[in-house]
């Protein structure tokens, strides 16, 4: 998994590539952690992850609340989408 | 259909009542006129004839006519008037026909003066006319008759003339003497006196129509109006019970009602008891569908286990709903696994309890780790000592050492199993005798050893005695081929794989004809090949070693990494939650099934039927996902703990 961060302002852009498994998570948990302070909305930029866990959904959820709701998830793929639809989380998140 | 105008019963026979009566009374009219005129001539015939001979008396010594003197001529021309008038007749005369019609009028008189006048002018002496003859003129003149009468009218009045002959004293035809009798008022009184008697029959026979009609309805058209009543409202009220109906007589009527009464009685009773038998049975289905499920729970249709050295496949397909088949598979020790499959003689309910009775001795005592043929005698004699309706099973009792591979067995009047291997044969046990026959029956315990990947395949009759349309046998030999044909095209045997090909080989045999028998089919491969195994270090690195084989196995596509997900998933679950020191794992490829067995001796916990709390939105960041998606990405997960493990199987299908 790699992840790639820009900075417009005050709002933040992960662009999250490949795997976001189990193992994956501690890093993008970590990605999250570390956003400046100023920082008051978040890109999340799914166009070339191929994969997600559920400990994944979770870092969007937790990534959600940190945003205080001020988060987008862009390019979901339909693979992912149906777990994020099994999961419940699509009716909460804003997709793009 | 074409709706029939509706005419009350009543009224049709009214109707037919006066059809009756106008042609009576038109027959009456025609031929009871004719009759009283001809009684009313033949009456005034008699006076008639009185005069005629008056004349004769007085004409006879003065013949011939022709030769009388005038004043003769004169005097009886008087007399015929005189004779007019104190008889009270229109007209007397004397004339003579002839055979042309030509009649010669000699005498005329008439009552009336003018008339008197006026017939003297026109009819003097040797006056003639012409005229057809009357029939009774014809008569006389030909000398067949000496009278007769014809009625005319014409300007002269309405007569009846009656006619008699005047005969000379050698019998020769004179002249015929004509008396007109004015018959008007015999007409008039004829016509009054039947318009009294038309006017009387009418009111007889209305009175009649009316007293008939008002009988006829009240006994026959109202009990039957009553009747088609009830009939109508026969289910409003049918708890009614029976009326009586009011005649005088039993007749037609009150039969029909006594049938109808009878009927009601008889459909009451016969609903009755449907609606009894109807509780009755779907009480009976009820109860027999609670068994079928309690039975299903005791043997289900079918059941997998992958265990410690060896795989199990088991299915049982009931004819009936309950059937009597059964089979059982459990550990007796860590290294020792116990596969029954048994048969009870009958089917239903009563098969099903002996079986449960069988299966549940055969399970106490094969665990007390006696001999299988001292397990075998010892239940044969609970059954039998507890067997009232004489029923008994068919056993297959085996006991497989999953370390060493050697299979113990023994057998009660079972079916021989075949054993699975490259070239499959039967297994020859000693026979022995069915459960519940024979109390002292004896059993013999015998063992073969079976290597990495053989196995047996034991089944019940219903596979071998399948028949087709030919009424021709499944037989041992088709199973063994089809045994031997999955030999041919795979180098390792799966349980369910053979199984499978058995009973489809049979369900395919025996098409179009209805499965007379529970057919039961267990299979049961020895694997001590642990190379098969991957023994892995409880952490999620681990994990990649199988995300790379399933990759391998199912591609690395959006489908197929939502499968490896739903195995993450689990996995993780393993190494948070279990605190196994270690987790197998097993591959197997059966058909397009791809399935991962995970085993841990961690703490037990069954992920298919673990209880899932829905959590809300914001609480989703601390997890409780996992097995959700696992069940939904997955083709199906089994579970079982066994020997202080978790064995979980998760099957995926092979994208194509």
């Amino acid at each position: 998994m790699t992840i790639t961060k820009t900075v417009n302002g005050s709002e933040a852009t992960l662009k999250v590539d490949g795997w976001l498994d189990t193992q994956a998570s501690p890093d993008m948990q970590q990605e999250l952690d570390a956003l400046e302070p100023g920082i008051d909305s978040l890109v999340l930029d799914f166009a070339d992850l191929e994969y997600i866990s559920s400990s994944g959904v979770r870092i969007v959820v937790a990534a959600y609340k940190k945003m205080d709701g001020a988060l987008v998830v862009k390019n979901v793929s339909s693979g992912i989408m149906s777990i994020f639809k099994a999961t419940g989380i699509d009716k909460k998140i804003r997709f793009e | 259909m074409h709706k029939k105008p509706r005419l009350s019963i009543i009224i049709q026979i009214a109707i037919v009542f006066i059809l009756a009566m106008s042609l009576s009374f038109c027959a009456g009219l025609l031929f009871g006129r004719h009759y009283l005129m001809k009684r009313a001539v033949e009456v005034n015939m008699y006076t008639a004839n009185d005069l005629a001979n008056l004349v004769r008396y007085y004409l006879e010594p003065l013949m011939p006519i022709d030769s009388l003197s005038d004043e003769h001529k004169e005097q009886t021309r008087t007399l015929f008037r005189e004779f007019c008038i104190n008889f009270d007749y229109k007209y007397v005369y004397l004339y003579m026909p002839s055979e042309d019609g030509t009649l010669t009028y000699y005498f005329s008189a008439a009552q009336d003066d003018a008339m008197d006048e006026e017939i003297q002018r026109i009819r003097p002496f040797g006056s003639t006319i012409k005229r057809d003859l009357f029939k009774d003129e014809e008569s006389i003149l030909k000398g067949e008759e000496d009278e007769g009468y014809e009625f005319v009218d014409d300007r002269y009045g309405n007569v009846c003339e009656f006619m008699f002959a005047l005969k000379d004293q050698d019998g020769n035809l004179c002249g015929i003497i004509g008396i007109d009798d004015d018959i008007s008022d015999v007409r008039k009184d004829l016509a009054r006196e039947q318009s009294t008697l038309l006017v009387l029959m009418l009111v007889y026979f209305l009175v009649a129509i009316l007293v008939s009609l008002v009988l006829i309805k009240r006994f026959v058209i109202l009990p039957i109006d009553n009747l088609s009543k009830r009939m109508r409202r026969f289910i409003e009220d049918k708890d009614a019970g029976t009326t009586e109906v009011k005649t005088i007589f039993a007749d037609e009527v009150t039969d029909i009602h006594d049938s109808f009464n009878k009927m009601a009685g008889d459909i009451t009773a016969y609903v009755k008891d449907l609606k009894e038998l109807t509780t009755e049975k779907a009480r009976n289905e009820t109860q027999i569908e609670v068994a079928r499920k309690i039975q299903r729970d005791i043997v289900p249709p079918d059941y997998s286990l992958t265990g410690n050295g060896c795989d199990i496949f088991c299915v049982e397909k009931p004819a009936k709903a309950v059937g009597g088949d059964f089979y059982d598979v459990f550990y007796i020790s860590e290294r020792e696994i116990c596969v029954t499959v048994g048969d009870i003689s009958g089917k239903g309910i009563s098969a099903a309890l002996f079986m449960v009775m069988v299966k549940t001795n055969l399970r106490n005592y094969v665990k007390t780790g006696e001999s299988l043929s001292d397990v075998l005698r010892r239940v044969n004699r609970e059954v039998c000592a507890s067997n009232s309706q004489d029923m008994f099973a068919t056993v297959f009792l085996s006991v497989l050492n999953t370390e060493t591979g050697v299979l113990r067995y023994a057998n009660a009047g079972h079916e021989q199993p075949l054993v699975i291997c490259n070239e499959p044969y039967y297994l020859t046990p000693d026979t022995g005798m069915a459960l519940g026959l024979f109390e002292d029956a004896a059993f013999k315990e015998e063992e073969c050893t079976l290597k990495d990947g053989q196995g047996i395949l034991v089944y019940t009759d219903g596979v071998a005695e399948s028949i087709n349309t030919g009424k021709e046998q499944y037989g041992m030999d088709r199973i063994k081929e089809t045994v031997h044909g999955l030999s041919a095209s795979c180098n390792r045997f799966e349980p369910e794989e053979a199984v499978n090909a058995v009973i489809d080989s049979v369900t395919n045999f025996s098409k179009d004809m209805e499965q007379f028998d529970d057919i039961t089919c267990v299979t049961l491969i020895y694997r001590n090949n642990e190379e098969d195994r991957l023994h892995l270090k409880p952490d999620m690195a681990s994990f990649e070693i199988v995300k790379e084989k399933m990759i391998e196995v199912l591609g690395n596509t959006e489908e197929s990494r939502n499968m490896i997900m739903a195995c993450e998933e689990m996995f993780c679950n393993i190494v948070n939650y279990s605190g196994t020191d270690s987790i197998s794992v097993v591959f197997r490829r059966v058909y397009d099934l791809f399935s991962i067995e995970l085993v841990d001796s961690g703490v037990p916990f069954d992920p298919i039927n673990a209880v899932i709390r829905n959590k809300d939105f914001l609480e989703l960041d601390t997890g409780g996902m996992g097995i959700k998606l696992a069940r939904l990405n997955s083709k199906e997960m089994v579970y079982n703990r066994m020997y202080g493990r978790n064995h979980l199987i998760m099957k995926f299908e092979i994208p194509s």
